[in-house]
């Protein structure tokens, strides 16, 4: 409850002191990285990320007098990056037989070998629970958030998690099998 | 944010750790500022001069261009690879597509879609409503404006690539439907105009059951009303390529 209070305490503040313009700036990098760092895990390619963040910062933009008003305009922005996620996944617009981008590619970010393969193993499983995962593990949302955030019923959400976080664990002890076995070769 | 969890086990808090550990490398990986929008555009212009187009792409994207023209008889058409600098292409780049990417001058000569045409043009225009369309309904198809008409090709209906296309022209309002096409059913292909021709390259395709992108290309000639197919590109198939006319090559980029 404070933490909705103090939110909207801090909108009409902006609203009240910013420019629409000062205000979607400072707003915009708040906001930008979070939501390129999220597209990248649920699509695995990073230019894809930052043109889908892009795609959602700009629809922000254009209804800025609108959503700077919301109670939670990156909620907002965030939704409709993960929306085009989906949507694109799912026309196919998203690169086809995609593999996250090679360590070696310098426009790739600067994850490990032990990184890519994790972020390789997202994209293995099912849309939904991708996008829940990473809902719940990187953006930090509860269960309940994540149901009113991807229009699904709680029980729906927690199946999802289950899954998602099954299929990762083993993924995660797999790896570090692998890498025992590679300390043991040597 | 803090928020109520639903209880982890070691092996999960585990994985949130690792998971959360890369979206703070890739949040960190470049300033916020990188591709910030600029000031003097609104709405699509401004999300699409916010980024340096070219950013990251230039070291790895192969640079095709095709060199020649096709005569209303012919299909002449030289084919080279070249492995242009970064400034290059984007000055090659750039800018036709920020003008006009999502107007009638898609992939138009540079001109067409100018600032003074699209922004004050629109502002002071108003909408009509096109006359329903012979084509089925569809998504990720390819357009261009060709001067007098909109051709519209390919995309997704359903579940199913379509190689059908139509012709509209505002000046009669009414559609014509394109002959059929050499190019096989296809999405999110990559399509110009040349001032005589619509050129269509790559795209998505189903084969054996799979999806695959498509590396052939083909010119629809609307002087003639036909298809003549290209020879093959010297680089993999590939989905939502960039793709320019430059007034004597094409250039499909990414």
């Amino acid at each position: 409850m404070n933490r909705i209070a103090t939110r909207s305490a801090a909108r009409e503040r902006d609203v009240e002191t910013n420019t629409p313009e000062d205000s979607f700036d400072q707003f915009y990098g708040r906001t930008v990285r979070k939501l390129v760092a999220q597209g990248y895990m649920l699509c695995g390619d990073l230019q894809d990320a930052e043109d889908m963040a892009q795609e959602a910062l700009g629809r922000a933009w254009r209804d800025w007098a609108r959503v700077r008003t919301l109670e939670d305009p990156a909620g907002w922005t965030r939704r409709v990056l993960h929306n085009l996620v989906v949507s694109r996944w799912r026309r196919g617009k998203v690169r086809l037989h995609r593999e996250p981008t090679l360590a070696a590619d310098p426009t790739a970010p600067e994850l490990d070998e032990r990184q890519f393969d994790l972020v390789k193993g997202l994209q293995m499983l099912p849309v939904e629970q991708r996008r829940a995962l990473v809902l719940s593990s990187v953006v930090g949302l509860a269960v309940g958030e994540i149901a009113l955030d991807m229009d699904a019923n709680e029980g729906t959400v927690r199946v999802w998690l289950s899954r998602a976080r099954k299929a990762m664990v083993e993924q995660l002890a797999d790896m570090d099998a692998n890498e025992r076995g590679k300390g043991d070769a040597r | 944010m803090t928020v109520e969890q639903d209880t982890l086990s070691p092996a999960e808090e585990r994985l949130y750790a690792e998971l959360q550990g890369i979206a703070e490398i890739v949040e960190s990986d470049k300033p916020a500022t990188a591709f910030q929008p600029q000031r003097s555009g609104r709405g699509d212009a401004r999300r699409r001069s916010a980024r340096p187009f070219f950013s990251g792409v230039a070291s790895k994207a192969a640079i095709v261009l095709f060199v020649g023209a096709i005569a209303a008889g012919g299909t002449i058409f030289a084919v080279e690879r070249q492995a242009g600098s970064p400034s290059q292409e984007a000055t090659s780049g750039g800018g036709v597509l920020l003008a006009g990417d999502t107007g009638p001058c898609a992939g138009q000569a540079p001109g067409c879609g100018s600032p003074q045409s699209s922004a004050s043009a629109l502002a002071a225009g108003h909408w009509t409503t096109f006359p329903s369309g012979p084509l089925s309904t569809r998504v990720s198809q390819v357009e261009v404006w060709t001067g007098s008409e909109l051709i519209i090709w390919g995309g997704v209906g359903g579940s199913s690539e379509l190689a059908d296309g139509a012709a509209y022209n505002p000046a009669t309002r009414t559609w014509r439907m394109l002959p059929p096409s050499p190019l096989s059913p296809r999405q999110n292909a990559s399509a110009v105009w040349t001032g005589s021709e619509m050129i269509v390259f790559g795209g998505s395709g189903s084969q054996d059951n799979s999806a695959a992108s498509l590396d052939d290309a083909a010119a629809y000639i609307p002087a003639s009303n036909r298809w003549v197919m290209l020879p093959t590109a010297p680089i993999e198939g590939r989905v939502s390529a960039s793709a320019i006319w430059t007034g004597r090559q094409l250039i499909v980029f990414g």
